[in-house]
């Protein structure tokens, strides 16, 4: 009974008409986004961010989350037809997607991608309605050590996973947290690190770091790859969208193992869509009766990737919605997102506004069948988006980040802020320091500064604490594992490591 | 890694003993009663640490491989269109308060467009910017009801 009710609440909310055009609006620009190489989601949820602040929590984050999914649904179309990721979760796509392009089947595996994705975006709804509440009711238990710990893991599992060498992802994180100390402190209440710049005092604007980092550093690197690249658009007749039935049929089990394996590792800290694509493929060349076909057009390399991606989009708010913790960059930005809306995710979201929780919930629902419609019958209006010049998208990205800028709180300062983020976002990568620690790290620093004083104010002192309540004890141990044992097993590993590039912009 | 490795990981050290000089500052109180220094203490104490591992492992790749030359920078009339791109949006954000979002758009996207984008032909540079600064004030001023200033113009 309680689940029916939950759904009633979740389409009463996501039907009314501002939700249902913030969520259509929301995958109209994801699947865009994703169509676009350059500009990821997280970049975009920042760009957007201003937006939405005339918006009701409700409506903001139902927009924003569309962008999240809804990119994962464009990434596959430049994948298939041009050979060129859209998303970094779409890389793995370009291996098979593109060969059946080439032998006229690009409308197959278009077809069977969108499906793939529906698929696995329906099963992460579905765990999200039933994982979410029984685990925000076990962590509304949670006390200051817990949810130190999570942070902590959550900080160490992004780090650890993150592109490059562990030192550096470490180095951004601490760096991540030392700008997340300028402005006030929330336990004693007093300003730090202003370097007398008055505007500092309520701390460096994420959205602005957000914007800078991803928007205008990405544009640079547009610049640097040069303007002038073109595109050649696979040309294919797009006239039979939908797989044969040998082509259906062998997709069944990939998608049916893909959707759990990105479901779960969706809610896992570092493992977004990215590295879940990824595994898909492995996993389904392994399980394959002819491994051999892999990279030569097979559908199973096609239907495993996409839906594991789009999997691992839904779950990863389950984390999100119950702990308040960010699995990965794009998640840290909707984090922020929630927090300029005045809503703290976390045990007490699903209790204190349902409204929110359950109208995201159903919005997901509805926008997964936007998303294959927005995709399937309509892929021709995104291949010719895909002919617009380099040069006319660069300054629109920037102008775009201009006055969403300016528009946060009407001040050049946001501007500028920006503007320098940009620049240290575009040498940090330059120097292959990863960002997505620094993100997490930034955004979380205040409430992970603000947990472990109140831990250590419980404790009088004591860091016993963390290690005698056992959630704490279990998370801080395997977050210490995951930092000091691969060092040391390093040698033996003879250099093989399983790096994956995250959700970078 | 390399000499891009070295220079990083000194600028990382840098940065980090600001931030440990003013922790030390604010003070640490206790572990009991936690002071606004103790997290930044910690935190710069990190950078510092495994930066400086990062530059004597860089250093000593280095004498072992001896010198690498690595491009760190793109060449250098690209670096130049970056380096025009960033002062232009500096210049936005000095111009937008004075000059409104209209001009401050237009006199933007002549100069991304002929500068960084290196298009030589006036009416297509003209025409975009017209047509981008008309949408730009649709989208924020009228739909979105954006509080930009308004300027010498509209």
């Amino acid at each position: 009974m309680d689940l029916i009710t939950h759904l009633q609440l979740a389409f009463r909310v996501c039907l009314e008409p501002m939700n249902l055009v913030a969520a259509f609006l929301g995958c109209l620009m994801g699947t865009l986004v994703g169509v676009l190489p350059g500009l990821g989601p997280s970049a975009s949820i920042a760009l957007l961010l201003p937006i939405t602040y005339g918006f009701s929590p409700v409506t903001s984050i139902i927009m924003l989350a569309g962008i999240y999914y809804g990119a994962q649904y464009g990434g596959s179309t430049t994948s298939i037809l041009v050979n060129i990721p859209g998303e970094t979760s779409s890389i793995v796509t370009c291996l098979d997607g593109y060969q059946m392009a080439k032998k006229g089947r690009a409308g197959a595996a278009l077809g069977i991608s969108a499906i793939g994705s529906f698929v696995g975006g329906t099963f992460a709804i579905v765990l999200l309605m039933f994982l979410a509440p029984p685990l925000a009711k076990f962590a509304i238990k949670f006390g200051p050590p817990e949810s130190f710990a999570v942070m902590f893991f959550g900080m160490t599992m992004v780090t650890y996973l993150a592109k490059g060498s562990i030192l550096k992802s470490l180095v951004m994180a601490g760096f991540g947290l030392l700008l997340g100390c300028i402005g006030s402190d929330l336990i004693s209440g007093g300003i730090r690190f202003t370097f007398g710049i008055p505007d500092l005092a309520d701390g460096v604007g994420m959205v602005s770091v957000c914007m800078g980092m991803f928007g205008i550093a990405e544009v640079m690197f547009i610049i640097e790859e040069g303007i002038e690249r073109k595109q050649e658009v696979y040309k294919t007749r797009l006239k039979e969208l939908l797989p044969s039935k040998r082509e259906l049929k062998d997709s069944v089990k990939p998608i049916v193992r893909s959707s759990i394996l990105g479901g779960f590792l969706g809610t896992l800290p570092g493992g977004g869509p990215t590295p879940s694509s990824f595994m898909a493929y492995v996993m389904e060349k392994r399980l394959s009766k002819h491994p051999e076909r892999f990279g030569t057009g097979e559908i199973a390399g096609v239907a495993g990737p996409e839906t594991a991606n789009n999997a691992s989009c839904g779950s990863a708010f389950i984390p999100l919605l119950t702990l308040g913790i960010p699995t990965t960059p794009v998640m840290a930005v909707l984090l922020g997102a929630f927090m300029i809306q005045g809503v703290t995710p976390g045990p007490s979201l699903i209790e204190k506004s349902p409204d929110l929780f359950w109208g995201v919930v159903g919005s997901m629902y509805i926008g997964n069948v936007m998303l294959i419609i927005l995709n399937l019958p309509l892929v021709g209006m995104w291949v010719k988006i895909l002919r617009v010049p380099y040069f006319l998208l660069f300054p629109l990205i920037f102008l775009f980040c201009l006055v969403g800028a300016y528009t946060l709180s009407n001040s050049v300062v946001d501007i500028h802020t920006m503007v320098i983020f940009g620049v240290i976002g575009y040498l940090i990568r330059k120097v292959d320091y990863p960002m997505a620690p620094f993100i997490l790290a930034f955004i979380l620093g205040p409430q992970f500064e603000k947990y472990l004083a109140q831990s250590l104010i419980i404790s009088r002192g004591s860091f016993k604490i963390f290690f005698t309540r056992p959630i704490s004890a279990v998370l801080l141990i395997v977050a210490i594992a995951l930092i000091v044992v691969p060092p040391m097993l390093t040698p033996f590993l003879k250099g093989r490591k399983l790096k994956f590039e995250g959700d970078e912009p | 890694m390399g000499r891009r490795d070295l220079v990083s990981s000194l600028v990382f050290i840098g940065l980090a003993a600001i931030f440990m000089i003013g922790a030390l500052r604010y003070g640490f109180g206790s572990f009991s009663r936690p002071g606004p220094g103790l997290m930044p203490f910690f935190a710069s104490l990190m950078v510092i640490v495994l930066s400086g591992f990062i530059f004597f492992i860089s250093l000593r790749k280095r004498k072992i491989k001896g010198a690498e030359r690595e491009r760190f920078l793109p060449p250098r009339g690209v670096t130049i269109r970056q380096m025009i791109g960033v002062l232009a949006l500096f210049g936005y954000g000095i111009a937008l308060e004075s000059l409104g979002l209209t001009l401050t758009t237009a006199l933007f996207m002549i100069i991304m467009l002929r500068f960084v984008g290196l298009k030589k032909n006036w009416v297509m540079i003209l025409g975009t910017s017209f047509l981008t600064t008309l949408i730009s004030y649709l989208l924020f001023v009228t739909l979105l009801k954006s509080a930009l200033p308004k300027g010498i113009f509209l």
